[in-house]
């Protein structure tokens, strides 16, 4: 898994280099007063690794990456070290989509469960098309609408230009929920067929002729059954939000991850976009990896096939 | 030879007489026709289509068109949508971006179609070496959030294909290589395509291994019938279903991925009208005047909720499994 | 005029360097301030912009002196403002002289002066600070904590500078050794000299700008700890001015309080607070709306002034500062622009008004204007001069006739023509631009983007019009002529060093003019000659002339005292900001 994540991201890199601008020359001139000379251009070559073929630098940035090294930023003031730039801002952003999955299922499990209960009645349209059309708002559009409305308008919270504050701060509740927008939908669906699944299950049915009351029945009966099925969402989930991080922490201002990548993108930063697809492939890889093993933990008849 | 006859012909007797053969496809029709959202999504989206096909035609003013004592204008009566920093009528621009998406959204899809089927069907019809390959690539596709590293591919490629258009176009003399515009389109036809078949050959290919294993089909090899025929005859079919509720609901996620692009600056850039593009310009200055990112966005998510419709609909009306409902 | 007085009067005048004045803003007073301890100002800055403070490698002392926070912090040898006139009580130095030729100069140092922790600061202290200041010199810091040629600048000419770069490897953590170099000397505690490789009557004012003193202790413990050479070493610094360090998150924020060992006049704010804010300013204009900010550190972009004066609460903030920027262009010598009367056509196309009054959007603010020759205000030279250089007129009927006339004829209104811009929020310019070229000349194929073109030798696609460049130099001649032939020639630059903008690639015949111009002493002289190049350069090239004439900064109300402000662009820091209060 990991060695074919790392050889997709070097296979893009490699396309890259047919047409990628020279960066040693660009900083030669700069260096030079914009004269140029052959012998920093081709020290600068050398230590920028844009020395030889295309395929040996796609083999250098593999054997590199594999080690963990992956460069530094030309774009950004000071030529930070890459690896160090998203590992700083990794933490931030793994806040933020905790927090933001969080969100999402406890709104999100709750709303389905009560759609299955009721379904094909009223509230599961309501529920089912409230969710739809949240989740098809993109976020870059959620986010200046949200902001404007609840900051702007009628002041209900914080303004959030300014970066983190944590976790648990007040500012965190918006972006936080603008990420939940699109992995809501996802769990609502999710938790919604698997309930509908065990509802009509025969042991319910015996449940019910006991006289349980419905409340009771969801507690102690459905949830726990129905809810091995969402973990398979968690894959989806996890695609969702770190997407979505791009967008928001670039509207709210979080220097995180999606941030240093968004900065990336826009510069045209080879080495950090590398870097920051690799390492979101390995999450997403190890979030499924994660749900399948927690799968096969919770639920004994499935079988993982690692 | 045997003549075909059906339950319902009518020179049987009546005792023996059955209603009419229900096909898939005309149960499917019936369902889908019952589901209120999907004939609501399906109303919006042939309205879209049919803007995109019209747009020139129906914007009132050209999509480029500068009028600078109207600047910056909220909605109006002579301007619907009110206009932008230059005094360009943002309706006008709005449809021509539905027109790009639209666009963008059924030739990529078409693609995706295209290679998925293809690399889903292949693995398992040649087996082997070249299954594993195919497994390989697409599981390695998958593990990527499909948005983040279409946006990779996109930036590493795109001065790969501008510095590849000088020489074609001195080789081949076409003007259309000096467009910077084909430049833009290519690359996220390129970056979209290139990424967005995977779940869709996972799919087929997943379609494929089941259905290659099942009685009727064992049973259509034990009578002689030829791969072609069981392929087109019963494998189609049957896999067909599941693409088309995919790749309803895919358009909608293409659009957005192509507004994305263009939202973060890497996509279409202007002169080329895309939803997206106008999001990003008008973020600028989205506290003064929201109108300009509201009303290309508000477009986008109508236009993307629409497709979804269709495809939740499609879903319940294809898949007979599925209890709900 | 001269830009030089001769002064050398010890702790007297100093040189006047014209590139800066100081423009008082307002002075606000009011109902009485809060209590001392209560008075806090919250500023917003921006992120990874050299210009401004937010960043906190910006506090880095190598930085330019006065352009951010750091100069809060890091107390300078000589402090003076740039009327030309010495602070006594804010230098480090009490006494200072200067030998007959002024080759050599002689600093005495407070003996009672303290870092925020306590140990004193000594000669040794100030001689290894110059070895980091030298290190800033050496090319491989070239861009490194943004660091672009500032050191060797100021300060090149400085005895056995440049064989200590040439003799050592770049560290990013290094001062040398007191000794190593030796242009600067320590005679005793409290007593150090510089000697220069030639003489050096100005020295006093770019040491003014740039160079504020720190405990090297601290540097070195940064190359220990694990510092990404991007940071600030280290968070937690000995100040040696008004402020220091109390909290630091680096890229967001930190906050500074007073210096209790201090040795100059105690400020008046207690604390101030710095912000690196989102690159959405939008966001900032909203959380200065709540109350949230007290002061936005960065000039408003003519966008945002527009928009920020739509808003009540926001224009009762907005403090008018007289600025200067210019819209610069690139034109690059790609076919068609390689061509004189391609060029005068394009100029004469343009209607400046037109583009001008779309660019004000329809606001009461003058936020752009057109102007002649590009010339700043602050740089008071040969104003006669280049008043009278004559731009290119906007007449549509000639400037088709000048197309006709140039060698590619009628086949230009078929070529692509590629404009762009690094951003978004200069698009509505370069759109009219298109918009006037079409329509004025028939171009048929005019096409804008938004590009980040950073290699400009070679950009992606066939660039024929980039705006905002700043390099190369030639992008806008006249506008760094000025500058460059007044200010270069006092400036230590190292020999040799090639001055790439002297050549003009399809003007070859101004190159002599520019040479002559920044070699020739006779001030009188150097002014006809900008007047001829700037002619030249109307008549040749493209002539495109709008600028911002003032900025605006946004102040909350509550902010008392007298604001003031470089005059030119970008200032992250106002003057006096510590002699500042907030009232209630």
């Amino acid at each position: 898994m990991v060695p074919m994540v790392l050889f997709i991201t070097g296979f893009v890199f490699l396309l890259g280099q047919f047409g990628a601008p020279d960066l040693a020359l660009e900083r030669t001139l700069r260096l030079n007063n914009n004269v140029f000379d052959p012998e920093i251009y081709e020290n600068l070559k050398i230590n920028m690794g844009l020395d030889g073929t295309p395929i040996e630098r796609f083999g250098r940035f593999v054997t590199n990456a594999v080690r963990g090294d992956f460069g530094v930023s030309y774009s950004l003031p000071g030529n930070p070290d890459v690896g160090r730039l998203i590992l700083g801002s990794l933490p931030i952003s793994l806040q933020l989509g905790l927090a933001a999955l969080v969100l999402s299922l406890l709104v999100g499990i709750p709303a389905g469960v009560l759609s299955a209960l009721y379904r094909n009645r009223p509230l599961d349209y309501i529920i089912v098309t409230l969710g739809t059309v949240l989740s098809s708002i993109p976020p870059f559009v959620l986010a200046p609408v949200a902001l404007v409305l609840l900051v702007s308008t009628f002041r209900i919270l914080p303004s959030t230009g300014f970066g983190w504050h944590g976790l648990f701060s007040v500012e965190t509740l918006l972006p936080a929920a603008v990420l939940a927008a699109g992995p809501l939908l996802v769990v609502l669906r999710f938790t919604r067929s698997s309930v509908i699944d065990v509802l009509s299950q025969d042991y319910i049915r015996a449940a019910r002729a006991k006289g349980l009351s419905t409340f009771s029945l969801v507690r102690r009966h459905v949830i726990r059954n129905a809810m091995t099925p969402v973990l398979s969402a968690l894959g989806v989930v996890a695609g969702f939000l770190l997407s979505g991080t791009i967008f928001v922490e670039t509207v709210f201002g979080i220097k995180g991850f999606g941030h240093v990548t968004v900065t990336a993108f826009q510069s045209g930063d080879v080495n950090t976009v590398a870097a920051a697809t690799l390492v979101s492939g390995l999450i997403a890889a190890l979030v499924n990896l994660g749900t399948d093993v927690l799968y096969g933990v919770l639920d004994p008849r499935v079988k993982v096939n690692a | 030879m045997t003549s075909h006859r059906t339950g319902s012909d009518p020179a049987l007797p009546a005792a023996v007489r059955t209603a009419p053969p229900r096909s898939l496809w005309g149960d499917a029709r019936r369902t889908f026709f019952k589901n209120r959202m999907g004939v609501f999504g399906l109303v919006i989206a042939v309205l879209i289509v049919l803007i995109a096909i019209a747009a020139p035609w129906i914007a009132p003013y050209g999509y480029s068109e500068q009028d600078w004592s109207a600047i910056r204008q909220g909605p109006s009566a002579e301007h619907w949508m009110g206009t932008d920093a230059v005094g360009r009528d943002l309706f006008s621009r709005v449809l021509m971006g539905i027109r790009t998406a639209v666009l963008m959204g059924f030739v990529v899809s078409t693609a995706t179609v295209l290679i998925g089927v293809l690399m889903g069907s292949l693995g398992p019809l040649l087996g082997g070496r070249i299954d594993a390959l195919v497994v390989w690539i697409m599981d390695g596709l998958l593990n990527f959030p499909a948005f983040w590293l279409a946006a990779f591919v996109a930036v590493i490629t795109k001065p790969a294909v501008a510095t590849l258009a000088q020489p074609m176009y001195e080789a081949t003399g076409w003007a259309i290589f000096e467009n910077t515009l084909v430049f833009d389109y290519s690359v996220v036809f390129l970056c979209l395509s290139l990424v967005w078949w995977a779940p869709l050959g996972r799919l087929v290919r997943g379609q494929v291994l089941t259905l290659r294993e099942q009685e009727f089909i064992l049973a259509q090899r034990a009578i002689g019938a030829s791969p072609w025929w069981i392929t087109t005859r019963h494998l189609a079919p049957n896999v067909m279903g599941q693409v088309i509720v995919q790749v309803s609901t895919g358009i909608g996620t293409l659009m957005l991925a192509e507004s994305a692009l263009s939202f973060l600056g890497i996509g279409i850039q202007p002169p080329g009208a895309s939803l997206g593009n106008l999001i990003y310009t008008g973020m600028t200055s989205w506290r003064a005047e929201p109108h300009l990112v509201l009303m290309p966005g508000l477009t986008l998510s109508v236009i993307i909720l629409a497709f979804v419709f269709i495809g939740d609909a499609l879903s319940d009306a294809l898949n007979p499994r599925v209890r709900d409902r | 005029m001269d830009s030089r007085e001769r002064g050398g009067q010890p702790s007297g005048w100093l040189i006047k360097h014209n590139e800066y004045s100081v423009v008082p803003l307002q002075r606000r007073t009011g109902p009485a301030p809060l209590h001392a301890a209560e008075q806090e100002l919250t500023v917003a800055s921006t992120y990874f912009s050299w210009q401004q403070g937010g960043d906190m490698a910006a506090l880095d002392p190598a930085r330019r002196g006065t352009w951010s926070f750091h100069s809060l912090l890091w107390a300078p040898l000589v402090a003076g403002d740039t009327a030309g006139n010495a602070i006594p009580e804010k230098s480090l130095a009490q006494s200072w002289e200067a030998n007959e030729d002024f080759t050599r100069w002689t600093f005495n140092l407070r003996p009672e002066a303290r870092f925020s922790d306590g140990s004193p600061i000594d000669a040794e202290d100030v001689a290894l600070n110059w070895g980091y200041m030298a290190m800033m010199t050496h090319p491989e810091s070239f861009g490194f904590r943004d660091n672009f040629g500032t050191a060797r600048r100021m300060f090149g000419d400085i005895e056995g500078l440049k064989a200590f770069t040439e003799n050592v490897a770049f560290d990013p953590f290094g001062t040398g050794e007191v000794g190593d170099f030796e242009g600067v000397q320590v005679i005793d505690d409290h007593t150090l000299t510089i000697a220069f490789t030639r003489p050096a009557e100005n020295f006093l004012s770019r040491l003014t700008a740039a160079f504020g003193v720190f405990k090297p202790e601290d540097l070195y413990a940064a190359r220990d700890a694990d510092y990404d050479v991007a940071d600030f070493w280290p968070t937690s610094a000995a100040a040696s001015g008004p402020y220091m360090i109390d909290e630091a998150v680096p890229g967001e924020r930190y906050s500074m309080i007073v210096n209790p060992e201090y040795f100059g006049p105690a400020p008046g704010l207690a604390r101030i607070n710095v912000l690196a804010v989102s690159e959405d300013p939008n966001t900032i204009l909203t959380a200065f709306a709540n109350g949230e900010l007290d002061m936005v550190a960065f000039p408003l972009t003519e966008d945002l002034a527009r928009q920020a004066y739509g808003d009540p609460v926001l224009r009762a903030a907005m403090v008018e500062q007289p600025m200067w920027q210019v819209q610069q262009f690139w034109i690059t010598p790609n076919p068609p622009m390689d061509d004189e009367n391609v060029r005068r056509a394009f100029s004469m196309a343009l209607g400046r008004d037109a583009l001008v009054s779309v660019l004000n959007g329809g606001s009461e603010l003058e936020l752009m204007a057109s102007v002649n020759m590009h010339r700043s205000p602050a740089v008071p030279h040969c104003e006669a001069e280049t008043a009278a250089v004559q731009q290119m007129p906007y007449d549509p009927e000639a400037a088709k006739a000048e197309l006709a006339k140039s060698r590619y004829g009628d086949a230009v209104v078929d070529m692509p023509i590629n404009l762009s811009v690094n951003n978004n929020a200069e698009l509505p310019a370069i759109e009219v631009y298109a918009a006037m070229l079409q329509q004025n000349l028939g171009l048929k194929k005019v096409s804008v983007r938004t590009e980040k073109v950073e290699d400009r030798n070679n950009p992606p696609f066939p660039v024929h019009l980039h705006m905002n460049a700043q390099q190369p130099w030639y992008a806008d001649l006249t506008d760094t002529l000025q500058n460059m032939i007044f200010i270069i020639p006092d400036e230590p630059w190292a020999e040799g060093m090639n001055h790439a903008f002297t050549d003009v690639p399809y003007i070859p015949e101004l190159k002599p003019l520019i040479v002559e111009a920044m070699n020739s002493r006779d001030a009188a002289e150097r002014c006809r000659l900008v007047g001829e190049i700037g002619q030249i350069w109307n008549d040749k090239v493209f002539s495109l002339d709008y600028g911002v004439p003032k900025s605006f900064y946004l102040i909350s109300d509550k902010v008392q005292g007298e604001l003031a402000f470089y005059e030119n662009a970008g200032q992250g820091k106002p003057l006096n900001i510590e002699e500042w209060s907030i009232a209630d």
